[in-house]
Order: structure tokens, then sequence, then C-alpha cells
């Protein structure tokens, strides 16, 4: 999922300057779990950049069937009516029962 | 059809035909069993271009559609059957409810107006004409879940798709490329 961007002013995070390939990462009651990550914004422009790329692996076109796959497709993977057996003398006699 | 990829549907989907087989030998005759593959393959290698009615069990059923990409010319949906929980002991519900079990996909059943709670049977891939699809979907898988979905069979099926991430690499390589300069 997208992250979703919202501003706020340095005054009312007091966030300190993070340098590029750097991630601050703020705890607050245990210093294993973090609260918050602060990271430089062309770094964030990187991750989010990456991350549209990933996001975007399986979008892949649709190949859509040529006219001879479709008529590979009507010739042999249907049935052929005019093909059809269905009574027991002749089934016996082509199958050699 | 395109927007039923990740749909639960109802549809009538035969079972697939195996030994003993019976074919229909008209409305006055019952059918005639063929015990095994062998004296079919025989026959088509005579070269006999026949084409039997095999009897094969079929039921409605509720199925997942996994892809709509469907040529219309031929009107036909992939999809995988789907297993009632109930077929399954306690422990082995609990596992497919928990995600433990890659062969079995488990719905919700908040979110899926189906008589039982289900699971999606990542082995049991069927292809259904839209003639034997009866109704709207009962549900549909996020986009994510039906990620999961084609995952899964992609394993199961073991199906080899190095071509296709190298060059999806490669695209999105260009891309990236593009854009920087």
């Amino acid at each position: 999922m997208a992250l979703q961007h919202q501003t706020r002013q340095a005054d009312d995070v007091r966030a300190p300057a993070v340098p590029r390939g750097t991630a601050v990462i703020v705890t607050r009651y245990r210093e294993d779990v973090a609260k918050v990550a602060l990271v430089n914004p062309d770094d964030l422009a990187m991750l989010e950049e990456a991350h549209e790329l990933v996001d975007a692996l399986g979008a892949l076109e649709r190949e859509p069937l040529s006219d001879t796959a479709f008529k590979a497709l009507h010739a042999e993977d249907r049935p052929d009516p005019a093909a059809r057996v269905e009574s027991a003398k002749q089934i016996a006699a082509i199958l050699d029962l | 059809m395109n927007g039923l990829a990740g749909a639960v549907v109802w549809a009538v989907v035969p079972f697939a035909p195996e030994a003993p087989f019976r074919l229909y030998a008209g409305s006055r005759h019952a059918p005639v069993g063929v015990p095994q593959a062998d004296k079919l393959i025989a026959a088509a290698r005579r070269g006999a271009d026949t084409e039997f009615t095999f009897l094969v069990p079929g039921k409605a059923r509720p199925v997942l559609i996994v892809s709509d990409r469907l040529d219309p010319r031929l009107g036909e949906l992939l999809a995988l059957r789907l297993l009632r929980l109930t077929k399954l002991d306690a422990r082995e519900q609990d596992a497919v409810r928990a995600g433990a079990e890659p062969g079995l996909f488990h719905f919700p059943p908040d979110r899926f107006d189906l008589p039982e709670e289900n699971a999606a049977m990542i082995a049991a891939l069927v292809r259904v004409h839209r003639s034997a699809i009866a109704s709207s979907p009962v549900a549909h898988l996020d986009r994510d879940e039906l990620r999961s979905v084609h995952g899964r069979i992609a394993r199961h099926y073991g199906l080899d798709l190095h071509d296709l991430v190298r060059d999806e690499l490669q695209r999105l390589a260009a891309v990236q490329g593009e854009r920087r300069t």
C-alpha cells in the first residue's frame, strides 16, 4: 500500500535533520520498540519509488489469443457432433470390446 | 465476464473423468463400461477420430474465479473448486483458518454468502464455461488475497516463472532508468 503523506511544521514535532542514508528510530518507553522512524526526504522518495516498482510487478499485459490459437482451440478443444458415437454396437466395434 | 477475477460464483462443474469410464450408448441401452484408458487410446492411435459421450459426475457448486482474462470467443473462465470445511476434522479446520495449510485458501464466513464455511482448493483448477455460471457473485476476494491465491497455484503446480520474472525485472529496471535520466 502506498504511503499517505501528512505534512507538519518542524516546530510542531521538533524533528532533527536526518542525513541521507540514515534512519532515526524514535523510541518512547522501550529502546527496542520503535515509535516512529525519520528518514531524509530523498531517501523516502527512493523507498517510495522502490515500493511503486515492486507494486507494479505482476501487472502483466494480457496476451490476446491469436486467430490461429483460437482456430486450434475451436478445432481440437471443442466437441465435434459429427464425430460423436453413441451407439453401443459402434462403440464395441471401435474399442474392440 | 470481466471483473469476475476473485469472485465466488455458483457454477455447474464436472469432475475429471477417470477409469473405469462409462460411455453413453443411447437412451435404450445401458452405458458401456470401459475399465481402462488403454482401449480408448488404442482406438485413437489406430486413427479413429471418434468422440464418445462420457458420463462424468458433476454438480452445482461454488467456485472461485481465479482469472477472468477470457477470450470472448471461448467464453471460459479459470476457477478453483471449493471445499466445505465440515469435510475436515476440527484440527484440520483450525489449520486452514490459521492459513497454515498452503493447499487450502480460507474464506472467512462473514464475508461469503455461502451455506457453509469454505476454502478454495489450490490443487483443483477447472475451466468453467460462462453458460455454466448461473448466479451473480456471492463475494469477492480483494486484490492481495487473489494475488496470494495465484502465488499458491504457481507454487503448487511448480510453474517455472523464471523467464517471466526476469523479463519483468528488466522492464522495471528500464522504467527506473528512464525516471532517473
